[in-house]
């Protein structure tokens, strides 16, 4: 034989060699996860998003846990509030440790509370306008008081996020930036699972530790799980039907039916709180006018909307999901042109004429569709609407004031914890214009009393009143466009099991309550 | 030889202000289009005091001008800053990403080089006959189809439904890749001589690499057809093959020689291009490569990783010329430059 075709020979021995040396390697209770996202920090004082919070979620515990639909203590044994909402004070359960052995300490709350609010990444928002450094102390080895600025009611909602650093490991790296270099990189938590390999950009690797000292919830645990990023959703699907990935976490809406009809898989969907919101700006020159917002309303055709989508939506009854702490029932806009027109009729351009701006995020259909029914509906009545789409760092530039506020613009939203304020204040206060969860500039005095007032008082139906109230007045108002909720779509191998759809995480698993029956 | 090592000095010294140029469009760039990168970075709920605090601490509350020297001048210490999103060094980043896309980029250059080179010799040997239409439609065929949706085709075919080769990623999930000496698994895997790794680190490039080859292929088989051609028909040809030169001899010593000066430009500029167009193929097949990177600081107007992104290509792209116009006087040493 010759030199070339033994060289070729054996190019092509290697890569049969490759072929089936992969898609073979399995090993028992690893979980494979395609996740569509990077897990970009791991640091609890600077990140934040839905992959971020599915890895410390795994690295770390925290006081309270977002657990199904239900918000349950974590490290916390009892706790109490005071009358109107200002002092909390928890008992730490005894047994919690971190994975170098040492006690979750009252002192290691403190400090994770403190360390969140001097470096103010993006979860510290949440009690930077209630505490100072002052707020939290250790009342004892095991029990924590922290003292708020001012009321707010929905503190324990926002403690699923304070996840609990070891100060000891932080101090010994704390470098001039109070750890965050080190952090970013390498946990520091009492979590079920510790960090493995973790090749940025691209893998990264969760082992389960030994005798978690919470125990595990399911009939077996994962021995570990590995987050492999598929940024693609025909990829996700691919690898799942492969046998490469044990979940798909955003497989497309065309997809769905081909996992579900394979043996072996199948498909999870569940109504949401990512709610997707026409904002109108009630600043701007023509949609401050009231009867304008209800035409538009009117104009739209939401009947329209599950059938072109391409995930199952659910139409918003208003401006909170119907499965939501708090929702009250309030009369909303269907289409109905006859109605859009008697609404136009008392506007100063009664005869349309205008031209509107729709405002989306550039290439994703999800949001310029829906605009373009509603381009259909406006242009019954002789509105305009002008399609523009735009990249996601300008569009909330453009929210930063009323003036750049564009006069419709599509935005998503989902409520960082489960409390009516978290949809409510957000997006209604006019204290919070500048966000893009506000672009509408909504300002109406009672409102931001009934929302201020809902804060801080103790007591949950005195706060649901309110928020009872508020709805009924925005219902009125129509600032907004209430759209959808978007449902989420998971793809799981049927040897997965334990998984518990949590709406406050619509696309994040709790890997410590997964465990796999006859994996392959 | 002398002469080209002065050449060699000389076009790198030009690298520095090319360099320096480029890193100010792009600083202007990225600063004078609209959006707000700090209010996405510091979340959709960042009272003004947590914004104030990051733009401070990125530095961006300081003149333009400032925070360009301070750009600079951090870049002369190794310094390429920050990503305002993950918060992770761009220059780790850049390490990490970087050879992903170089060896998917070198790899599917040598499949189109070596594919493209042997069907343009062919169709210009076969000129006109049933090769020639076949090499040229074949090529044609692959490089007028999108390349994500070939990516996917091929994908599901020897991913999924054959099970030949892996749906995406550079190695075995559950398997450690080669030690990092060069960030190319192929080579990395060669050089601590552990094949088994090597046949995996193969196996996972070899399907990306190929579909990203497609786009380069019909210009290299093109170029080489022509300028073979063109070769072919001068009299040193003819009196080669009058003294009765071994025709193989004629073909790939001397025809294909002088024909490749054309080919080796049109390789050249389709390796820019490969690399700056690699993200579609990067995204079907997860391969975590600079092209993704790009795409995701882009949208996101991450400042830093865009800078290191740009010069980085801009290196690449510098380089490749250099060592393109010194390949040119190995190839034909009458090509001198003084």
């Amino acid at each position: 034989m010759s030199l070339s075709r033994k060289i070729g020979m054996s190019f092509v021995a290697i890569l049969l060699g490759s072929a089936l040396v992969l898609g073979t390697a399995q090993a028992k209770d690893i979980l494979l996860y395609g996740g569509n996202q990077d897990i970009d920090n791991i640091d609890p004082a600077t990140g934040e998003n839905y992959s971020i919070n599915a890895a410390l979620r795994s690295l770390y515990d925290a006081l309270f846990i977002y657990r199904g639909e239900k918000i349950q203590p974590h490290l916390v044994a009892s706790w109490s509030a005071s009358d109107d909402a200002k002092v909390w004070t928890f008992n730490l359960k005894k047994n919690a440790v971190f994975h170098d052995g040492s006690p979750v300490t009252a002192e290691a709350v403190v400090y994770s509370y403190n360390r969140i609010l001097e470096i103010s990444g993006p979860p510290a928002w949440r009690w930077s306008g209630i505490s100072d450094k002052n707020t939290a102390k250790a009342l004892g080895s095991h029990k924590v008081q922290f003292t708020l600025t001012k009321p707010f009611a929905p503190f324990i909602g926002t403690l699923p996020q304070l996840f609990v650093v070891n100060p000891a490991i932080v101090e010994a790296n704390r470098g001039d930036d109070f750890g965050q270099s080190y952090l970013r990189l390498h946990e520091a938590g009492s979590g079920p699972f510790t960090q493995g390999r973790w090749e940025i950009g691209n893998v990264y690797e969760f082992k389960a530790t030994n005798n978690y000292w919470a125990g595990w919830t399911g009939k077996g645990h994962l021995e570990g799980f590995m987050w492999i990023i598929q940024r693609d959703a025909a990829t996700q699907k691919n690898s799942l039907l492969a046998g490469e990935t044990h979940i798909a976490d955003t497989p497309a809406g065309s997809d769905k039916a081909e996992i579900a009809k394979t043996p072996g898989f199948r498909i999870t969907e569940d109504v949401g709180f990512f709610t997707n919101t026409l904002k109108m700006n009630n600043q701007g020159k023509y949609t401050s006018n009231l009867n304008l917002r209800k035409a538009i309303a009117h104009a739209m055709n939401y009947d329209a909307l599950p059938q072109v989508l391409d995930v199952k939506v659910t139409v918003l009854p208003g401006a909170t999901p119907s499965n939501f702490l708090g929702y009250t029932k309030v009369a909303v806009p269907t289409y109905d042109l006859d109605k859009a027109k008697q609404y136009l009729a008392k506007t100063p351009w009664p005869n349309g004429g205008i031209t509107l701006d729709y405002v989306y995020v550039t290439q994703f259909p999800r949001e310029e569709i829906p605009g373009l029914i509603l381009l259909e509906g406006l242009a019954k009545l002789n509105i305009t609407l002008n399609m523009k789409p735009m990249l996601w760092p300008d569009m909330v530039a453009s929210c930063g004031s009323p003036e750049t506020g564009p006069d419709l613009i599509n935005i998503y939203t989902l409520p960082p914890y489960l409390d009516p304020d978290a949809h409510l204040y957000n997006q209604y206060h006019s204290g919070q214009w500048g966000s893009f969860n506000s672009c509408s500039f909504y300002k109406h005095a009672e409102v931001d009393a009934k929302l201020d007032q809902a804060r801080v008082i103790g007591d949950i139906d005195q706060r649901l009143a309110l928020y009872a109230d508020v709805q009924r007045q925005l219902a009125a108002d129509q600032p907004s466009v209430w759209m959808y909720t978007e449902d989420s779509l998971m793809g799981f191998s049927q040897c997965v099991k334990g998984y518990l759809y949590s709406p406050m995480y619509p696309i994040t698993v709790l890997f410590q309550d997964l465990w796999m029956e006859n994996c392959n | 030889m002398h002469l080209q090592l002065g050449y060699f000095v000389k076009r790198l010294l030009l690298l520095v202000p090319l360099l320096v140029g480029l890193s100010l469009l792009t600083f202007s760039i990225a600063r004078v289009v609209p959006g707000d990168p700090v209010g996405l970075a510091a979340g959709p709920q960042a009272t003004p005091e947590i914004k104030e605090k990051l733009r401070q601490a990125f530095g961006l509350d300081q003149p333009l001008p400032l925070q360009y020297f301070n750009y600079v001048a951090g870049l002369f210490q190794g310094d390429w800053g920050e990503s305002l999103y993950s918060r992770r060094s761009v220059a780790n980043d850049l390490k990490t990403y970087f050879p992903a896309t170089l060896e998917l980029t070198l790899a599917a250059i040598l499949f189109a080089s070596v594919l493209g080179t042997v069907l343009g010799v062919f169709a210009a040997l076969y000129r006109d006959q049933l090769p020639d239409h076949l090499s040229r439609i074949g090529v044609l065929f692959f490089v007028s189809f999108p390349q994500f949706w070939l990516a996917m085709i091929f994908q599901l075919v020897f991913g999924l439904l054959l099970r030949w080769f892996p749906i995406g990623k550079r190695f075995d999930i559950l398997t450690p890749p080669p030690e990092t000496i060069t960030g190319l698994y192929t080579l990395d895997s060669l050089l601590v001589w552990d094949f088994q790794a090597f046949q995996v680190a193969v196996g996972h490039l070899f399907i990306p690499a190929l579909v990203l080859s497609f786009g380069a292929l019909a210009s290299i088989t093109r170029i080489t057809r022509a300028n073979m051609l063109e070769a072919l028909d001068k009299d040193y040809v003819r009196m080669e093959r009058a003294l009765g030169l071994p025709e193989h001899l004629i073909i790939f010593k001397y025809v294909l020689r002088n024909a490749f000066i054309a080919t080796l430009t049109v390789i050249t500029l389709e390796f820019g291009w490969l690399m700056a167009g690699a993200v579609l193929v990067e995204t079907i097949f997860d391969w975590p490569g600079l092209g993704l990177y790009a795409v995701e600081s882009s949208l996101r107007l991450d400042f830093q990783p865009i800078m290191g992104i740009t010069i980085i290509y801009g290196m690449v792209f510098s380089l490749v010329n250099i060592f393109t116009d010194l390949a040119y006087g190995l190839l034909d040493p009458r090509i001198r430059y003084d």
